[in-house]
């Protein structure tokens, strides 16, 4: 791998990263993540009615709603939505029943258009003779309120729920990283801990600044797993320093030789640590349902961040807080050797 | 270890895991009512977007005619019911009472004129105001439904449950949907969960020998500072309401605060001459009692839904949720009633588990492919200590309560596995190089662990700490991913460095070629050499 200068690459580094993750920050306050996986963004008009009341009452009620639609200029998109079993609450007992939802996405119109039109709907059908003993109910659902269909997908990831999970990460992120100081020294441990922090605020703002469709809840947990794999390479590069200052040969090199070195031998591993991890989230992801790719397979960014960060962003901060940790020890040093000198010369 | 305590050794092992494979994962009928085994897998918890088997897909001679035996498909979704504010109606329901008084044309009229029709609504006419040809309801009764609907809220948030929600329909009736936990839950009880919810109104607690005669605890002034005085509460009577589970029997438990213990005791002294019940109500209406017939002096007391029959789980958590929440509200507001229930499939369709399910066995499969080509024989250490993994975290996430499978749970689970994977294969070649310089196989072990074993205890501790403590904080799926990732960390750690080399031992004594058995090849030297 080729050598890079670290120093001289930092603040381009360290742009890239707060442009992102500062424009991320803000996109996400103004205007939140694109949740539409999990809100509609259009407004929508179910007709559910008994499935069992004939095909031809089915498109007379069909052709009702589409009517009373074209005759009021709205545009429609029809799909059955729903074929499902209900159980009524009547005189106490439970009895099941099949029903079927068509739901319509509505445009060219606006609330009140669409409310106008589906009373009308409603006051036709119940005006209709032929279906009466088996009402249909319809509803309407306003653009970005959540639908009752979808509601169950709303996230667990917005209040305290985002703000506790942000807090953990950064918490487990701070434990985690307190035993690598213990074990590779404080400036690996800080230098991870800027990493990890940076890669789950980079993750998250990557998918505010892209707006990316995710649910809702999706980010935090790609947040998470991209503090998760960016600690497991992290701890794979210290290791390497670790190896490298052990070295007689190598343990005087400056900090930003050590880093790069360090990069330049671990990038092998590191890539395929981090490529099986990906490998390991796209088949998961991609053997799914729709909704379920949808989940997963975004979570591939969590993975790529931490192996940008591992090969450049980490090791430029690595060689900085290193430098400076040498020179605070080395001035350390300096004040002892001064009063070592004084009681020299008293003696 | 000599090659007959070996063969001992992997036998009882591979038993164990033989053992673990059929808890996992066998299914079958027994006995001539029914009755069925069910796996660990598919009695553990699953998030309900995420669909199984169907009860329509299991085996038709098991589900025929016996709804018992349907309810032990996993079917993933959940339910809905449709809450409507006290007053009001639906249009389907306010057709169908009309038409039930098609026979009795004054009671029909009657009826007309006490209804009003708003949106998709028809409301009494008490609740509703004239709004140009129209009616809309009053701002009374707009003020009363928002401070339901947040009770309501507060209601189903109480229930620390993933996916449970709560949304407003067409303005004035609230759907509310309960994930489908488990197969266990039942249409009974479901009727039961949602009626509870639905009770709005000030909580109260009663005692007497019949329910009409049954006396409330009254309130009176407490001191909390010098001279100053103010109106008592419910809380300073009950101190706290939960749910209480023993096994599969649940209950609901108060804990009483001494001056509650004190009336409790007070009501109760004259049980032994006639049987004395304590009510609680919310909103006026009973939602639980207890009858004694002895004086109770325990400041606890545990309700169950009747003399004989206990709560279950989904319930007394439901309850407990209704009765502590209802505490915690001042002031009246308006009841719910319960319209129509309906059962929503996983919203990841039918098939989502069982694709996780396959996608995770692809991977499994890939990554043992590439272990028997690279190292042979010594693949089948990895084997079993994969297993191993694979079939306790398994049990783990079966057995602990707040865990559930959902994509999540199954991600955490093979980064572990990925992680035990990796680490077997770092030690695997670390021996690989040892034993290439000429060492012996036991030697190049030994030394190949050496090398690289602060390195996976390290991968494994950082993996741990960060899930576990992201878990004590965070809530919903992140603590599940967390803490399953924690918890794989850890069985990873202990099968990469304690029980891979044991079986890398074990295997070791089966063989007289160990190069060859693990695909290790010593370096070629030249002659000249």
């Amino acid at each position: 791998m080729s050598k890079l200068n670290l120093k001289k690459l930092l603040p381009v580094f360290m742009a890239i990263s707060i442009a992102i993750v500062v424009a991320g920050i803000i996109l996400f306050a103004v205007l939140g993540f694109n949740a539409s996986l999990d809100r509609p963004v259009q407004d929508k008009l179910d007709v559910k009615y008994d499935s069992n009341i004939g095909a031809q009452n089915e498109t007379t009620l069909q052709n009702f709603a589409e009517k009373t639609l074209t005759d009021a200029k709205i545009s429609f998109e029809k799909e059955i939505v729903k074929d499902y079993t209900s159980t009524n609450d009547t005189n106490g007992s439970l009895i099941e029943s099949s029903y079927r939802i068509v739901r319509y996405t509505l445009s060219g119109g606006d609330e009140t258009a669409y409310t106008a039109a589906k009373d009308k709907i409603a006051d036709e059908i119940a005006a209709h003779s032929g279906l009466n003993g088996d009402q249909p109910d319809i509803y309407y659902y306003a653009d970005g309120s959540v639908s009752l269909y979808q509601e169950q997908l709303a996230l667990a990831g917005t209040g305290s729920a985002g703000w506790r999970g942000a807090i953990a990460l950064a918490v487990g992120a701070i434990v985690a990283l307190v035993y690598v100081t213990f074990r590779f020294g404080v400036p690996c441990g800080v230098a991870g801990l800027v990493t990890c922090a940076h890669d789950g605020l980079f993750t998250a703002a990557l998918f505010a600044v892209l707006r990316i469709p995710v649910y809702s809840s999706a980010p935090l947990l790609y947040a998470a797993v991209s503090v998760f794999v960016s600690a497991l390479l992290w701890v794979f590069y210290a290791n390497r320093i670790r190896a490298i200052y052990k070295d007689p040969d190598t343990a005087s090199l400056p900090a930003e030789t050590v880093a790069d070195r360090a990069r330049s031998e671990g990038w092998k591993t590191a890539l395929l640590l981090a490529g099986l991890c990906g490998i390991v989230i796209a088949v998961l992801g991609l053997v799914g349902t729709l909704g379920s790719i949808a989940l997963v397979l975004p979570a591939i960014i969590g993975v790529a961040v931490p192996v940008y960060s591992t090969f450049v962003f980490g090791p430029a901060v690595f060689a900085v807080v290193r430098k400076q940790f040498d020179k605070r020890r080395a001035v350390r040093n300096r004040v002892y050797v001064g009063k070592k000198k004084k009681a020299d010369t008293e003696e | 270890m000599n090659k007959v305590k070996s063969a001992i050794c992997f036998a009882l092992i591979t038993v164990v895991i033989a053992g673990l494979i059929f808890m996992c994962s066998a299914m079958f009928p027994y006995g001539h009512s029914g009755r069925r085994y069910n796996n660990i897998l598919s009695m553990t918890d699953k998030d309900a977007q995420y669909g199984g088997l169907t009860y329509d897909d299991g085996d038709e001679e098991y589900d025929e005619g016996k709804a018992e035996n349907k309810e032990r498909y996993y079917r993933g979704g959940g339910f809905v019911a449709v809450y409507y504010p006290e007053g009001v109606i639906s249009e389907k329901e306010y057709h169908d009472n009309l038409a039930g008084y098609e026979t009795d044309a004054e009671q029909q009229q009657k009826y007309e004129e006490d209804y009003r029709k708003v949106g998709a609504f028809y409301f009494e006419k008490d609740l509703v105001e004239k709004d140009g040809d129209g009616y809309k309801p009053t701002a009374a009764f707009e003020e009363d439904f928002a401070s339901s609907l947040d009770r309501l809220k507060t209601r189903f948030d109480s229930l620390e449950m993933a996916n449970v929600r709560v949304s407003v329909r067409d303005k004035y009736s609230v759907a509310v949907y309960l994930p489908s936990v488990g197969a266990t839950i039942e249409n009974s009880e479901l009727l039961s969960v949602f009626g509870y919810a639905r009770r709005m109104g000030e909580f109260t607690v009663a005692a007497g020998t019949s329910e009409d005669a049954a006396t409330e605890l009254t309130y009176g002034q407490k001191e909390v500072s010098a001279g100053k005085y103010e109106q008592e509460t419910i809380r300073d009577y009950i101190k706290r309401v939960y749910a209480y589970n023993v096994g599969s029997v649940s209950a609901v438990g108060v804990d009483f605060t001494p001056a509650g213990a004190a009336w409790l005791s007070t009501q109760t002294a004259t049980a032994a001459d006639g049987a004395v019940s304590i009510y609680f109500r919310i909103g006026g209406e009973t939602v639980a009692s207890v009858s004694t017939q002895e004086q109770i002096t325990a400041s606890t007391i545990y309700l169950s839904k009747t003399s004989a029959v206990a709560y279950t789980a989904y319930e007394a958590r439901c309850l407990s949720a209704a009765m502590r929440t209802s505490m915690d509200t001042e002031g009246e507001a308006l009841s719910f009633t319960v319209g129509e229930y309906s059962f929503e499939k996983a919203q990841f369709g039918d098939l989502a588990l069982i694709l996780l399910y396959v996608a995770f066995a692809a991977l499994a499969v890939g990554m043992l492919v590439f272990f028997f080509v690279r190292y042979h024989g010594l693949a089948v250490a990895h084997l079993y200590s994969f297993l191993i993994y694979l079939l306790l975290m398994i049990v783990l996430v079966w057995a602990i309560p707040f865990l559930n499978l959902n994509a999540w749970t199954v991600v955490a689970v093979a980064l572990g596995g990925l992680l035990l994977s990796v680490c077997n294969a770092l030690s695997y070649e670390n021996a690989r190089k040892e034993y290439a310089l000429g060492k012996t196989m036991e030697s190049s072990v030994k030394t190949g662990y050496k090398k690289c074993f602060w390195l996976i205890f390290d991968l494994h501790i950082v993996i741990a700490l960060l899930g576990f403590v992201a878990y004590f904080i965070s809530l919903t799926q992140l603590s599940v991913f967390a803490f399953t990732l924690g918890l794989g960390a850890v069985l990873s750690g202990l099968c990469s460095l304690a029980v891979n080399r044991f079986h890398w031992a074990m295997l070791m004594t089966f063989t007289k070629k160990p190069g060859a058995f693990c695909n290790f090849k010593r370096e070629e030297v030249s002659d000249d050499e």
